[in-house]
């Protein structure tokens, strides 16, 4: 089996003329014991043969044509094309040329990185702020290092506010006496958690630049959370409905509105 | 007809040969043109007419080639083989006026391979000979194109792979392997009607 299909990958080579005697031995050999190899042998002689005929017709059909009229015909029929171009005698470039202009992508591309590094090494070279000074780590100036925390100040104070004002409202919009389940459930308690590490670590930055006004109600925020969270038992709903008045009479929750769109518009 | 110039009965014209024509055609002369259409008509002819099996369109492609052929004569590079530059340009429009026309053959065909009657024994020679031709000229269709133009190139042609190969731009063993594909292919598409040819 594998010895067919060895050999049938020298099938068209052995139509093509085997290179050895030897091969051709060996593939007479096969092809008397192998009916399979036979058949297919067979098959591609006939194959083959066809296509004779087909060469056959192609030359009847060229019996019937007068090649000479033909040839005048297609002369014909180029010569005023070439005579109709208005540059008459076509423009000749000499071969070396024509190479060299085949090559004109390249060498504009070329040319066109040597202009552009060469206008480039100008400029740099030319800048008097280019001394070549050992740079050492990331250097920045120190107002740039400013503004860059305070921006940083600025989201955090914001983002502050922002969650703060969320807990505060879910808290001032529940019935007092359902408000102790709001506030000392899973969820609230972590997130007054959360708040009061946040705050810890916004008050170094809450004493300059723009984010100072946020300081005062940062700081009752603050308070208001740390009374909550000292809070032992169960909320009463007393207890619940003076905290919510007191968020109330303090308006912690339009002047956290205030002091986000405040913050939000300005720059640092 | 000019007496220098290689005439249509040279079988095989040498390069050397032919560039005194080209650089003639070149500068306008008619007589080299019509020379040089007369050396290499009929090979182109039967290039085209293996491909169309009409006679009429592979008239239309010889004068097609030829008119190609002198609108690029200042393009073509005296090194290069002018036959293999010639018939690369032949093999190119035979391919696309083949696909361009591919549609209309096959609505004008009258049967398709599988309808075409079996090999019979009992036929007579003419008959299974023609109804061969017709299978082996349908089978041939269906080809893939470089298969289909090598095989052509091959047997109708009588061209050798080193030639093929050069007009082709591949490699001789590429030829080979195309060729060995093109006739495994048409003895699965012929192999119903191979009976009794055996």
């Amino acid at each position: 089996m594998n010895a067919c299909r060895r050999l049938r990958n020298e099938l068209a080579a052995g139509f093509e003329g085997f290179p050895s005697s030897e091969d051709r031995n060996r593939w007479k050999e096969h092809l008397a014991m192998c009916a399979d190899c036979r058949k297919q042998w067979d098959e591609t002689e006939v194959v083959i043969r066809s296509a004779g005929v087909l060469q056959e017709d192609a030359r009847k059909a060229m019996a019937e044509i007068d090649w000479d009229a033909l040839s005048e015909r297609i002369a014909d029929t180029a010569l005023p094309r070439r005579k109709a171009v208005p540059a008459g005698i076509p423009v000749r470039i000499p071969r070396p040329a024509k190479r060299i202009l085949s090559w004109r992508p390249v060498f504009a591309g070329a040319l066109g990185g040597l202009l552009i590094g060469g206008t480039a090494m100008y400029f740099v070279l030319r800048s008097p702020g280019v001394a070549p000074a050992p740079v050492q780590g990331v250097q920045a100036s120190g107002e740039f290092i400013a503004r860059a925390e305070m921006t940083l100040a600025k989201r955090e104070t914001l983002d502050y506010l922002s969650k703060s004002q969320a807990l505060l409202l879910d808290f001032v919009q529940t019935p007092p006496d359902q408000a102790g389940q709001v506030l000392q459930g899973e969820s609230a308690v972590r997130r007054t958690r959360d708040l009061l590490s946040k705050k810890r670590l916004m008050n170094a930055h809450l004493d300059g630049g723009s984010i100072a006004k946020a300081r005062d109600i940062c700081d009752q925020i603050e308070r208001l959370f740390v009374e909550l969270s000292q809070i032992s038992g169960e909320l009463s709903a007393e207890e619940a409905a003076r905290i919510q008045r007191f968020v109330e009479d303090k308006n912690l929750l339009l002047r956290i509105k205030l002091l986000q769109r405040e913050l939000a518009e300005s720059e640092v | 007809m000019n007496a220098e110039y290689p005439q249509p009965t040279d079988s095989r014209v040498s390069p050397d040969a032919i560039v005194p024509v080209i650089r003639r055609i070149r500068s306008g002369d008619r007589d080299a043109f019509v020379t040089l259409t007369r050396l290499y008509q009929q090979k182109v002819f039967v290039l085209a007419y293996s491909f169309f099996r009409n006679k009429e369109d592979a008239l239309d492609l010889v004068q097609d080639v030829f008119l190609r052929i002198f609108e690029k004569i200042d393009s073509f590079q005296e090194d290069r083989n002018f036959e293999a530059w010639l018939l690369q340009v032949a093999k190119n429009l035979c391919i696309d006026r083949y696909r361009k026309t591919r549609g209309r053959r096959e609505m004008e065909s009258d049967n398709r391979v599988d309808e075409l009657p079996l090999a019979d024994n009992r036929s007579p020679d003419a008959g299974r000979s023609s109804d061969l031709k017709a299978v082996l000229s349908q089978s041939v269709n269906r080809l893939a194109d470089r298969q289909k133009t090598i095989f052509l190139m091959r047997h109708v042609n009588q061209m050798g792979n080193e030639e093929i190969a050069r007009v082709l731009n591949i490699s001789t063993g590429t030829v080979k392997s195309l060729h060995f594909k093109a006739i495994r292919r048409l003895r699965t598409l012929m192999s119903p009607h191979l009976g009794c040819q055996t």
